[in-house]
């Protein structure tokens, strides 16, 4: 799409063209109908996973995940958005919208807008994080409707992938006798 | 976009895998499995699986270059050869063909190396003609060949797997070598018991029915102390020793003074689990011993091989399929490199030499006192792969001339005045010789890069420039081929068909199984090994003791397996081994930094914890920045002029 | 109760990793990312004096396809279980549901990425890469009796119902 030297450019074409029409004395600027490339990001933090899909497809790579410990936060590089829409085509949870405003300060001041916000699972053995809480409470829900035993839910859902390697690994060699 | 793929030989260790590399419109694109091969059945470890990725590197050598200060900068072909020619005639006029040497390499081909000792004989009219078999296996060699006749292997890699008992001392054929795990394991599933002699417990020892955690440099005694416990339990076989053995003689008089009991705190290891080992052995119908550096690079290296032929000789495992002595030679064409004649003491076909040249290390020394004012170095990288490494600096620095051919601008490389780029095994067509003997074709799968030639062109070109072109007029390595043939006896009868088939041919032709009636000797008997070589160095009292050598995924000293990115992934930088016990004595946890320092220098590196002796730490040598040759002093093995890489006294302390 | 086809029902193989055989030298991640866009989709797992490489065990009950929102995990007509690398969208659900910790997100090409049983190579009658390399043995994909014993031996088959008989 378009990179941020031509943004600059037509957004310098669009603010002549609305300050004779409008007053610029407001950060958030309605976009034009068939204007492509500009908009705003809003999340629904009732239905959001904070599962990073949004952040794995974003092809600007505008979107950020940041963990620290117990919370997982997403946030936005706003500058670096071109409003494409793969975080919503993508989103498992239907979680994202683009509203046709776009905040021009943010963009000016190069502002890095926090989305979401969530807290994440940790592995009860090594401490790396599983997954959101959000979505790990949806999976562990679904996988208990089928018929897998008790340990998943009860052990298995608490440790990570890694763990749940290692964890893997010792009970084949005990079932096979060779610890 | 077809695919097309090439049958050839992993060039890594010594076994000789059959693989296929992949093409696709000149691009090597990866590598398909020869599941009809008779030794590694398709399988391929995580090395040649990945070999391909060697091949069209960035940094490969692609044309010859000439160093002016530190810069390096491109020459034609026509330029170098003429500088260099000029260079080694002005030499030998003025000292003499013996002040220049070549380090042949154990990578090259078979013709490749037969035209190196030709050109070392015939042009330049040297003896100093080495290859990295020096470094390792001269030890192996030597001893094998003096007792039964030939330097080989006694018998077929693969008929490991009809073994009852196998003796795995001083080599990690699972992490080095894992194809061969394969035979072991078959041999394991049948009942055999597998005998570990290591100080570290390693992927061989996960596998092992006894582990014998000896001390490094003892295994010469552990050896004759298995010998006593068999003469004493009166287990020697008495009708092979009576038809295929000379006499008796001393043999029970040089081991009265090793029972398990007195050798038992030299070694470290517990006289009842010595004595049980010693007899498992000689009980075991079929038994097989498999060896390696830990035994062969120390200064009693050609002595510590003698006993295990002794052991051999003593239980009857020789020339029945199933036993056998098998020294796990390292490189592709280790074993070839040394068939060829390219070692200072040897002609093709281990035909004694009139006069004995100097060996790898003594080349060195004698660079180093400027008395060899040349080498040409093909393949090798002394700087990583020598003892003393600021030593060899310097002596490479000293010579009036140094060339380096190589695939890759290796640490040696950058100290040469010329820089020769050279083909790669898949870009080349000739001969590996493994180490379970196997001669085998490799099939050129894309041209070299660049103004890169074949190694042996090279030679040819050479020898042309300096006046004896007519002994080098070849038009394909298949007339090479011929001429070894005719002249190398363990290659008679070999045809290019023979070595072009999958799994090749195993020279001696029709005689893999070697010494099954009689040995190779004079009067067709074996003799004992009693001599002792070696003489006592001092060596400083420190608490530890380092040892050096190979961990999985990385091969040599790294120039190839540095540039794969699975093996860096896996292993990026080498890691200190060290007890956990050990380490906590230091106020240290894992990966922490320490200084390992010895009388020659020290060095920094992180620490990993892993079950090895106390008092015994282990450091990998593929990665050069960080080499334990920086701490090793320069002692050969009197017999073999084997330096000595392990063993070496070296203290531990924290790094801030 | 689920009638899903196993692929062991359907190839009539089984992939058996010998343990007493597995030297834990990594070929198989070797081979296997080469096969595969540079990332290893089989663990070796290591403990002090043993190695399990892991594969996907293409289950019966399968939660990763439970779980994935999108519907982007199939098993095939030979019970292979593949992720549509075009419907994933890399939220990993699945990630978190597979009880062997075996599927891994590929943030560079943005996809979740499983063990595909070298679906192509095992099409073409041939045995997946990471046994045709294995240097000893250890990996094997041999032909299945339908005994049943590996769901009786399965550590997370605790409650388990009657199998679909093939």
């Amino acid at each position: 799409m378009y990179d941020e030297k031509m943004k600059l450019e037509i957004f310098q074409n669009l603010l002549s063209q609305l300050s004779q029409k409008i007053p610029l004395s407001r950060r958030f600027i309605p976009v034009p109908e068939k204007l492509e490339g500009f908009g705003l990001l809003e999340f629904d933090s009732e239905k959001c996973w904070a599962c990073s899909a949004c952040k794995v497809q974003c092809p600007e790579e505008a979107l950020k995940i940041l963990e620290t410990g117990k919370k997982r936060t997403i946030a936005l590089e706003y500058w670096k958005c071109v409003a494409c829409g793969e975080c919503v085509d993508s989103c498992p949870k239907e979680a994202v919208r683009i509203k046709r405003i776009f905040d021009l300060e943010a963009f000016l001041k190069r502002e890095v807008l926090k989305c979401v916000e969530a807290e994440v699972k940790s592995c009860v053995r090594c401490g790396k994080t599983i997954a959101p809480v959000p979505q790990h409470i949806e999976v562990k829900q679904n996988v208990s409707e089928l018929v897998v035993p008790q340990t998943y839910l009860s052990d298995i859902s608490d440790y990570c992938e890694e763990c749940r390697r290692q964890l893997s690994a010792l009970t084949l060699l005990k079932t096979r006798r060779k610890l | 976009m077809m695919q097309e793929r090439r049958y050839s030989i992993c060039p890594f260790c010594g076994l000789g895998c059959g693989l296929y590399l992949t093409t696709v419109n000149g691009e090597v694109t990866g590598v398909d499995y020869a599941m009809d091969h008779p030794f590694n059945e398709g399988a391929l470890c995580s090395k040649g699986n990945t070999s391909f990725e060697v091949i069209q590197r960035h940094d490969r050598l692609f044309e010859p270059m000439t160093r002016i200060e530190s810069e390096f900068r491109p020459v034609s072909w026509e330029e170098a050869l003429a500088t260099i020619t000029s260079s080694l005639k002005k030499i030998k006029e003025k000292h003499g063909g013996q002040s220049i040497g070549i380090f042949a390499s154990a990578k090259a081909t078979n013709e490749e190396n037969y035209l190196v000792q030709k050109f070392a004989r015939k042009v330049l009219e040297t003896d100093n003609l080495d290859n990295g078999i020096r470094l390792c296996h001269a030890p192996s060699m030597l001893a094998l060949r003096e007792s039964f006749g030939f330097p080989y292997p006694t018998g077929p890699l693969e008929d490991l797997e009809y073994a009852d008992c196998i003796l795995i001392i001083g080599v990690n054929p699972f992490e080095s070598a894992p194809v061969l795990a394969r035979r072991i394991l078959r041999a394991r599933e049948k009942g055999a018991k597998i005998i570990v002699a290591d100080p570290r417990r390693t992927r061989t020892s996960w596998h092992s029915d006894f582990h014998l955690p000896i001390y490094p440099g003892t295994d010469i005694q552990l050896i004759k102390a298995f010998i006593q416990t068999i003469l004493q339990s009166k287990l020697q076989r008495k009708e092979f020793l009576r038809d295929r053995v000379e006499s008796l003689n001393d043999l029970e008089r040089l081991v009265a003074d090793s029972s398990p009991e007195i050798v038992s705190s030299m070694v470290r290891i517990e006289p009842e689990y010595i004595r049980k080992v010693a007899l498992t052995f000689a009980l075991a119908d079929k038994a097989s011993i498999v060896l390696g550096d830990g035994l062969t690079q120390h200064v009693n290296g050609t002595e510590a091989v003698g006993w295990l032929v002794n052991l051999a000789l003593i239980t009857g495992n020789i020339g029945r399929r199933g036993t056998g002595v098998f020294p796990l030679l390292d490189q592709c064409n280790m074993m070839g490199a040394s068939d060829m004649g390219a070692l200072p003491e040897f002609y093709p076909g281990y035909v004694e030499a009139e006069h004995k040249g100097l060996t790898l290390i003594e080349m060195i020394e004698s660079a180093h006192s400027e008395q060899m004012k040349a080498i040409f170095i093909i393949g090798m990288n002394p700087m990583a792969s020598f003892p003393n490494t600021s030593f060899v600096r310097e002596a490479l620095t000293k010579l009036d001339l140094l060339a380096v051919q190589d695939i890759f601008m290796t640490e040696t490389a950058k100290l040469a005045h010329f820089v020769l780029p050279t083909a790669c095994w898949a870009e080349t067509e000739g001969t590996f010789t493994s180490t379970g003997r196997r001669v085998q074709k490799l099939t050129r799968a894309l041209e070299p890069p660049g103004a890169a030639l074949e190694g042996w062109r090279i030679i040819a070109r050479l020898a042309d420039q300096l006046g004896k072109g007519e002994l080098f007029r070849y038009n394909s390595w298949e007339e090479i081929f011929k001429e070894i043939v005719a002249n190398v006896p363990s290659y008679e009868g070999l045809t290019v068909d023979d070595a072009s088939r999958m799994g090749g041919a195993i020279i001696p032709k029709d005689r893999a199984q070697l010494y099954e009636n009689r040995f190779e000797t004079e009067k067709g008997r074996a003799s004992w090994r009693h001599a002792t070589y070696a003489t006592s160095i001092e060596r400083e009292s420190l608490p530890f003791t380092l040892i050096t050598g190979k961990i999985l995924h990385h091969h040599g000293t790294g120039s190839m397996t540095r540039r794969i990115s699975f093996a860096m992934q896996e292993t990026g930088e080498p890691r200190l081994e060290i007890s956990e016990e050990d380490l906590s004595a230091l106020g240290l946890g894992d990966g922490d930094e320490v200084y390992v320092r010895s009388k020659l220098g020290e060095i920094r590196v992180k620490t990993k914890i892993a079950r090895i002796e106390s008092k015994v730490v282990f450091l990998p040598f593929h990665f050069p920045d960080l080499s334990p040759n920086n701490l090793i002093p320069i002692n050969l093995d009197p017999a073999s002029k084997t330096p000595e890489l392990k063993g070496i006294p070296v203290s531990i302390s924290k790094a801030k | 109760m689920l009638a899903t086809a196993s692929y062991r029902s359907v190839l009539k193989k089984v992939f058996f990793v010998d343990l007493d055989r597995c030297i834990g030298c990594k070929s198989c991640q070797a081979a296997c990312s080469r096969e595969h866009f540079g990332k290893p989709l089989v663990f070796v797992q290591t403990m002090e004096e043993h190695a399990v490489p892991l594969h996907c065990q293409h289950c019966e009950t399968t939660p990763c396809i439970k779980a994935c929102p999108k519907e982007a995990i199939e098993k095939t007509d030979q019970g292979i279980v593949l992720v549509n690398e075009i419907k994933c969208i890399g939220c990993s659900a699945c990630v978190t549901a597979c009880p062997f910790g075996i599927l891994q997100l590929d943030e560079q090409r943005k996809v979740v990425v499983k063990c595909d049983l070298c679906k192509n190579k095992v099409e073409a009658g041939e045995f997946p890469t990471c046994v045709r390399t294995c240097p000893a043995e250890a990996a094997k994909f041999i032909p299945c009796i339908g005994c049943n014993i590996c769901a009786v031996a399965c550590p997370f088959a605790k409650r388990f119902g009657p199998l679909p008989k093939w």
